[in-house]
């Protein structure tokens, strides 16, 4: 029996650092991917006037004011109020905070829009 | 170093798996937008993956234009139409779209109990809810509506006994189809089930063309057809479901009131009281809500007797989706349930074994193996009661 052989085995590191750093490497990739595939999709509020386009946190308040119009942000609800347009249907669509749900001011062209990621393929009941 | 290199290899073969996870490349649907079909309104549209997609799109807009020059309810030259105002006892020539959508009426009339009724025209035309009426009274985009006068509870009882399909018989001879009718009075329509029946169709033309997967949709009749292809994978069919309120919003305004997970090789449907209504301004200033769909009592859901005056109703179906394989079936049924209330409407979809999801203003229920899809994203349905069946 060669005793040399097996000492060399015995002696010899199971991992390099280099082994380190590429399994190290390969986990954090895995984990970044299972991340992006099934993290929890948060809603965002998308703001849009045609000189202005800003996407926030639903769950951070905050108030936009813009040239015509003020956009509330809080506890997860959305509204506008201080509309300078004559027929005032973005101030009467009321509060909104489900995913999907929008208020639109034609007037001046201004439209916010609360959405998860758009990953519903349809919708019924429109 | 060989070693090293094998295993930089398989470190950038992970990688490459893992970004491959990530990539979300478009799966190569044809969008087929909007056409109108049927009358002015109601829309068709498509998405189709593999087979003959453009021959198979333009094959279903046939199909759908022929079955509208049938039972058209506008026009006066269709099928319908000219059986409408012919005298009782005349043998009228049907085409065998209108004569199919007859004999599946009469049956799903027996299945629902009466709830489901292609008979209800007179009803229909006396509360002012039939299609020309409704697009007349439906309250406009900025609040403004104009009150119609309703029909007295003797008018209702008078006409009720004249909106049973029962008194019309078919009769296939030689090829040809007729149908005839046995009271005076009776009238046709089949817009309660005519888009779920073309979406039927539809399939039908899909499985001849070898197509893979598929959402055809008739104005809220949709089909899913196959399992839906992403990226290679077969997934799931994602589907939001609009909140009836606030009634009269867009859909933009209403937002999702929840969204579900749909296998393939089936059809959705929902119905309501949201969409197709007017408003009645009461004497003592209350306002009343009439819906399109009556009830088989011949008063529209959401509106009660207080034995002199109609009142609104104490609770009501607002939106009723219903989920199985037959278009058709799904529509009528769909209709159905807002018709019969949430208990026996469940109980309904229960015996027929579709699944569904029935919402009142106050509650709501899920009948068979619903998935709700992201419930912490589309958690419109959390702002109602649980109902256990």
């Amino acid at each position: 029996m060669n005793f040399d052989n097996v000492k060399k085995v015995k002696c010899s590191k199971a991992f390099t650092v280099l082994d380190i750093i590429i399994v190290a490497v390969i986990a954090v990739a895995i984990g970044v991917s299972a991340w992006l595939i099934y993290r929890k999709p948060a809603l965002t509020v998308t703001v849009t006037a045609p000189d202005y386009a800003r996407t926030f946190s639903l769950d951070e308040d905050r108030t936009v004011v813009l040239e015509h119009i003020t956009v509330h942000i809080e506890n997860g609800k959305v509204w506008v109020t201080d509309a300078d347009c004559a027929d005032k249907v973005c101030e009467r669509t009321g509060v909104i905070s489900r995913g999907g749900q929008s208020i639109v001011c034609l007037p001046h062209g201004v439209v916010i829009r609360i959405g998860g990621e758009s990953d519903l393929q349809w919708e019924l009941g429109r | 170093m060989k070693k090293f290199l094998l295993k930089l290899v398989a470190a950038c073969a992970a990688l490459a798996v893992c970004a491959g996870f990530c990539g979300c490349a478009a799966a190569g649907y044809t969008v087929f937008d909007d056409v109108e079909c049927f009358s002015g309104d109601i829309m068709f549209s498509a998405r189709i993956l593999g087979g003959r997609a453009d021959y198979a799109h333009r094959r279903m807009i046939e199909v759908i234009t022929e079955i509208n020059a049938q039972v058209s309810a506008t026009r006066a030259d269709s099928d319908v139409a000219r059986f409408n105002s012919a005298p009782a006892g005349d043998r009228v020539s049907v085409g065998k779209h209108a004569y199919r959508l007859f004999n599946l009426s009469r049956e799903y009339y027996d299945v629902t109990d009466g709830a489901f009724n292609c008979a209800a025209a007179p009803l229909a035309e006396l509360w002012r809810v039939d299609a020309q009426s409704i697009s007349q009274y439906r309250p406009d985009i900025d609040g403004s509506y104009i009150s119609p006068p309703l029909p007295s509870a003797e008018q209702v009882g008078e006409v009720l006994p004249h909106c049973d399909p029962r008194l019309i018989t078919g009769e296939e001879r030689d090829g040809k189809f007729y149908l005839t009718k046995t009271d005076e009075r009776v009238k046709l329509d089949f817009g309660g089930i005519a888009k779920g029946y073309a979406v039927d169709e539809c399939v039908k033309i899909l499985k001849e063309y070898e197509i893979t997967s598929a959402l055809l949709d008739i104005s809220g009749n949709a089909y899913f057809y196959g399992r839906r292809v992403d990226n290679g994978q077969n997934e799931d069919w994602h589907v939001g479901i609009m909140s009836p309120r606030p009634r009269g919003g867009t859909a933009q305004a209403r937002g999702y009131v929840c969204a579900t997970s749909v296998y393939g090789d089936a059809s959705a449907v929902t119905s309501g009281d949201y969409m197709r209504y007017y408003i009645h301004d009461k004497t003592d200033g209350q306002k009343l809500y009439v819906p399109h769909i009556i009830g088989t009592n011949g008063v529209p859901i959401g509106v009660a007797s207080d034995g002199t005056d109609w009142r609104n109703a104490d609770e009501w179906v607002m939106s009723a989706t219903v989920i199985g394989d037959n278009s058709a079936l799904c529509d009528a049924l769909s209709t159905a349930v807002c018709a019969l209330g949430l208990e026996h409407g469940a109980q309904l979809l229960k015996k027929v074994g579709y699944k569904g999801l029935i919402f009142t203003e106050k509650r709501y229920t899920i009948i068979g193996d619903v998935q709700f899809y992201k419930p912490d994203v589309y958690d419109g349905f959390t702002e109602y009661a649980f109902y256990e069946l």
